[in-house]
């Protein structure tokens, strides 16, 4: 079939190819134009309801890497044993087979030892990662993704939404509160689609940007509120505060029905239970006695203080409440900077918003409306108590009832719950359809800690949904982690770990501790520099790789099926007749160690392949016929890979109970989070028995703010914050290497430093003065200053991923801006023991250089 | 008597050191107790890994049975599928991000 397009392509002067573009989380359904059997434009596919005909300026110009004289074209062998950065790793070209041999016998091996060894990780979904990892007795991890990116943001989603993610409701939200990250700007999963409707509604919604840095988002917004950095669950608590203590601005009846809110808490910040059935208790009002949660309650009050069993007791939301006064404008605007007139009116105009108590009818159904949402990401992951800074964004969301209703913040990326004993949501884990595991796992209940057991030590992590960082302690340091696995050999693709993990110096030494690395590589990048043997990998517009979890959506669009097809052949021999997906290299490479058979097995299973289409053990199967079954069986007989080539876009809308699930009845949700006690404990005996150093001090039931290490520096001169920003013309590491994005960059400062203005006279600094930064802990780097209005005056910010020093990033030249992840410490002071984020939140102090 | 056919998929099979366990239970055997026959057969670790005190069963062990997903902690208590050999498959979690 995929012979088929090709042959079509070649033959037809010129057409148009309906695919995927696979350079960020957005995956846009896009619609390449071939003429003289090259690709000659790229536009959004306006049939695709995820990215509305749109596509981005790295979308459009994605084709310009097909033809880099930095691709690798064979496969590769190290010569030279020493590795590091600039390092000549001495490659030689070697046969397919050869490569194969070598990487499948170092397979075998670790299979018979322990496959947990085998350390895969891979930031870009293919359709067999996780049924292969699974066959082989690994995981597969994006690794650096969870330093500081979904931290804060997927436990509080799957906890109060049974989803990974949530944007807010557009177009039905009429107010959007912004914070720690730019919607619809850069690299997401909603940001054709968010930046679609937020500029066809631009009249009707209030955009407020809260953020240390005016960014591209922010500076589209209405209003741009600069906050010092690290302070973001102070401010979230405040607007809190404002709307239940000041405003009185709540939505009672979903808070008494829906949450935990009525549960009675006792001293010891425990549910106050029932002596029999041990279930929680609540204060009914009008009867005047403590009840079961589920038995009659008329009236369950959320404020007051009672007497119950003998122990003095108060609803969760009296605890919340009474916590929140800790946050006061006044009290907040000295840790945030923000006055205190700004939070008070942001407080009140969010609250209004949110129309409390409104209903809209949609599809002859009556539905809560709440056309308010705050929408948070690495703003709040990257911080040393990242998961307090999520539990004070979402609470803000659950006290106005606005969580997966019409104008809030819906979830997508969905799993099934369940209700606990205790009456609340659960979410559960799930297999997927094709290729996709189960999603990032719930906090709650939270899991059982035992010694550490992964390469990440993710069993000391109950309530994370990864721990990835940790991985990094472990191996540098595994006598001290009790760390029992130690990786022998590393498998990457797509994840540029060299760069995009924290410290230059300690990925280095990471990556030169284990054994044997086989990298899929594009181009050599930071991290194929390191690698003994390397494939050539695939562009996009080569791959034949169905979306992974079937079917796509975010918040409350349609559903909808596409993925990636071959528009052009790879530049190189293909190892048989063609090579259109790496997973094809996967299927050999299992087939040559002997667990095909495992693959097999591991798919039928997760794929969820009924008998028909099952796969049986000692035959062989194409990677083709594999994706053939694997679509009939998950879009119906007529629905395989013939109809996938030639169209391969299936819309389904969704009822109105799959996009607002909030708006039925429903497991309780947490407002206030008990179980954060028990998962303390639990991690504190563990380590304490195992003598491992740790912190779990961070587990709590209530949302706090706590300062980060950078809010006291080490001398009065670090006077600075600075942080990093993501700009909308790369995608991570993705289009390092485009040379036409790269020259807008260069044209619009992403190799410069930005600094106030004002701040910037003040040290006699002006635009284009190269300068030296010196962070707090020793580290150093060089740049040239960019002074700006759009920035908080206490602060100076680098783009994320700049200061790349892979050949094909640079294009042979002098790497460019700094690299800001290198200025890092992954220390305990910088690590957030309970979610695995990274503080990437510096202080440092800048000086003049004479010359560069 | 059921003859059980337990295989070990993602990284719990390298905390087993093995693919695959047969063990046989008693008709109407149930989800639990083929895991404390499981706890009992492996090592300590491997039981502290699955933790079964109580109702509490480490929700991130995936189960399928006869290819089938299924919720383990709501299923705990359900007796096993019949057939001359039940297929279980146990799976450590894989996160995503």
């Amino acid at each position: 079939m995929a012979q088929a397009l090709a042959e079509q392509v070649r033959r037809e002067e010129e057409c148009q190819v309906r695919t995927m573009c696979r350079l960020c989380l957005n995956r846009c359904g896009i619609l390449a134009t071939v003429r003289g059997g090259t690709v000659v434009r790229i536009d959004g596919d306006p049939a695709n309801p995820c990215n509305q005909g749109k596509a981005c300026a790295k979308g459009r110009a994605g084709f310009y890497t097909l033809f880099s004289p930095y691709r690798v074209t064979s496969p590769l062998r190290r010569t030279n044993p020493e590795k590091g950065p600039g390092v000549d790793p001495g490659w030689e070209p070697i046969s397919w087979n050869q490569a194969l041999d070598l990487v499948a016998g170092k397979l075998k091996e670790l299979g018979e030892d322990d496959p947990r060894k085998l350390w895969r990780v891979t930031f870009d979904r293919s359709p067999l990662d996780y049924t292969w990892c699974a066959a082989f007795g690994t995981s597969p991890q994006p690794f650096s993704a969870g330093f500081f990116c979904g931290n804060a943001v997927h436990p509080m989603h799957f906890l109060n939404q049974f989803a990974v993610e949530a944007v807010p409701d557009v177009p039905l939200t009429q107010y959007i509160l912004s914070v720690g990250g730019q919607y619809g700007a850069v690299v997401h999963y909603d940001t054709m689609n968010g930046a679609f409707e937020l500029g066809q509604n631009r009249e009707k919604i209030k955009l407020v940007a809260v953020d240390p840095f005016c960014g591209h988002a922010a500076g589209m917004a209405d209003e741009w509120i600069p906050i010092r950095p690290g302070t973001d669950a102070a401010f979230l608590l405040s607007l809190v505060h404002v709307l239940i203590n000041e405003l009185g601005i709540y939505d009672a009846p979903f808070l008494k029905r829906f949450s935990n809110a009525p549960y009675l808490i006792g001293a010891d910040g425990r549910y106050v239970r029932d002596p029999g059935t041990r279930k929680p208790l609540m204060w009914d009002a009008a009867d005047g006695v403590a009840k079961p949660f589920d038995a009659p309650v008329t009236d369950p009050a959320l404020f007051g203080n009672y007497r119950v069993l003998g122990e003095e007791v108060r609803p969760a939301f009296q605890v919340i409440a009474e916590r929140a006064r800790q946050y006061t404008p006044e009290e907040v605007s000295r840790i945030t900077s923000i006055p205190a007139a700004t939070v008070r009116r942001i407080a009140k105009e969010f609250g209004a918003a949110a129309r409390v108590g409104a209903t809209i009818t949609i599809d002859g159904e009556q539905l809560p409306y709440r056309p308010a949402s705050v929408v948070w990401y690495r703003g709040l992951s990257s911080h040393k108590y990242a998961f307090m800074n999520g539990f004070a964004a979402m609470l803000l969301q659950t006290i106005i009832g606005g969580l997966d209703v019409p104008g809030g913040l819906v979830g997508y990326r969905r799993a099934q719950y369940r209700a606990t004993e205790d009456g609340l949501l659960a979410a559960m884990a799930h297999p997927g359809r094709v290729g996709s595991g189960p999603g990032p796992t719930n906090p709650y209940p939270a899991r059982t800690v035992t010694p550490p057991q992964s390469i990440d030590l993710f069993e000391l992590f109950p309530v994370a949904c990864y721990s990835r960082a940790f991985a990094v302690k472990a191996i540098l340091e595994p006598e001290k982690y009790h760390a029992r696995v130690r990786p022998q050999m590393l498998l990457q693709r797509r994840s540029n770990m060299a760069f995009t993990g924290a410290g230059r110096e300690m990925m280095t030494e990471l990556l030169r501790r284990i054994p044997f690395i086989v990298s899929f590589a594009f181009e050599i990048d930071e991290t194929a520099e390191f690698a003994d043997i390397v494939f050539p990998d695939l562009h996009y517009l080569e791959q034949l790789e169905p979306v992974v979890e079937g079917e796509y959506h975010t918040g409350s669009q349609p559903a909808t099926f596409y993925g990636s097809k071959p528009v052009l052949k790879p530049p190189f021999d293909p190892p048989w007749d063609q090579l259109v997906s790496h997973d094809e290299i996967l299927l050999e490479l299992a087939d040559r160690a002997g667990f095909l058979d495992d693959v097999y097995t591991a798919c039928n299973a997760m794929w969820r392949l009924p008998s028909d289409y099952a796969l049986q053990p000692g035959k062989r199967y194409s990677y083709q016929e594999l994706m053939d079954r694997a679509l009939k069986a998950t879009h119906g007989p007529d629905k395989g890979l013939e109809w996938y080539v030639k169209d391969g876009l299936a819309v389904k809308e969704r009822s109105v109970r799959e996009r607002y699930p909030g708006a039925y009845p429903k497991p309780r949700i947490h407002v206030y989070h008990e179980y954060m006690i028990d998962a303390g404990r639990q991690v504190e005996a563990v380590t304490r028995e195992l003598g491992i150093p740790w912190d779990s001090s961070g587990y709590v039931p209530l949302a706090e703010w706590r300062p980060c290490p950078a809010h006291t520096p080490k001398a009065p001169d670090f006077d600075l914050y600075m942080i990093t920003a993501k700009a909308p013309y790369h995608a991570l590491t993705a289009t390092g290497s485009n040379p036409l994005l790269n020259e807008v960059g260069s044209r619009l400062g992403y190799n410069e430093i930005a600094l106030d203005r004002d701040t910037g006279k003040r040290k006699g600094l002006k635009d284009g003065d190269w300068v030296e930064v010196e962070t707090d802990s020793g580290k150093k780097a060089r740049g040239r200053v960019k002074l700006t209005s759009a920035i908080h005056p206490e602060v100076t910010a680098v783009w994320s991923s700049a200061g790349r020093w892979a050949r094909g990033a640079t294009q042979d030249r002098e790497a460019q801006g700094i690299h800001f992840n290198s200025l890092l410490t992954l220390d305990d002071e910088h690590m957030d023991f309970v979610s695995g984020a990274v503080d990437s939140c510096l202080r440092v102090k800048i000086t003049k250089l004479e010359k560069n | 008597m059921i003859e059980v056919k337990v295989r070990f998929f993602g990284p719990v099979r390298g905390l087993v050191r093995k693919k695959e366990q047969v063990i046989l239970l008693e008709e109407g055997a149930t989800l639990r107790g083929l895991l404390e026959e499981l706890g009992r057969s492996n090592d300590s670790e491997f039981r502290r890994y699955i933790v079964l005190e109580g109702n509490t069963l480490n929700p991130v062990l995936l189960v399928f049975l006869n290819g089938q997903s299924v919720d383990a902690i709501q299923n705990l208590d359900h007796s096993l599928p019949s057939g001359p050999m039940v297929d279980v498959m146990l799976a450590s979690p894989i996160m995503g991000g």
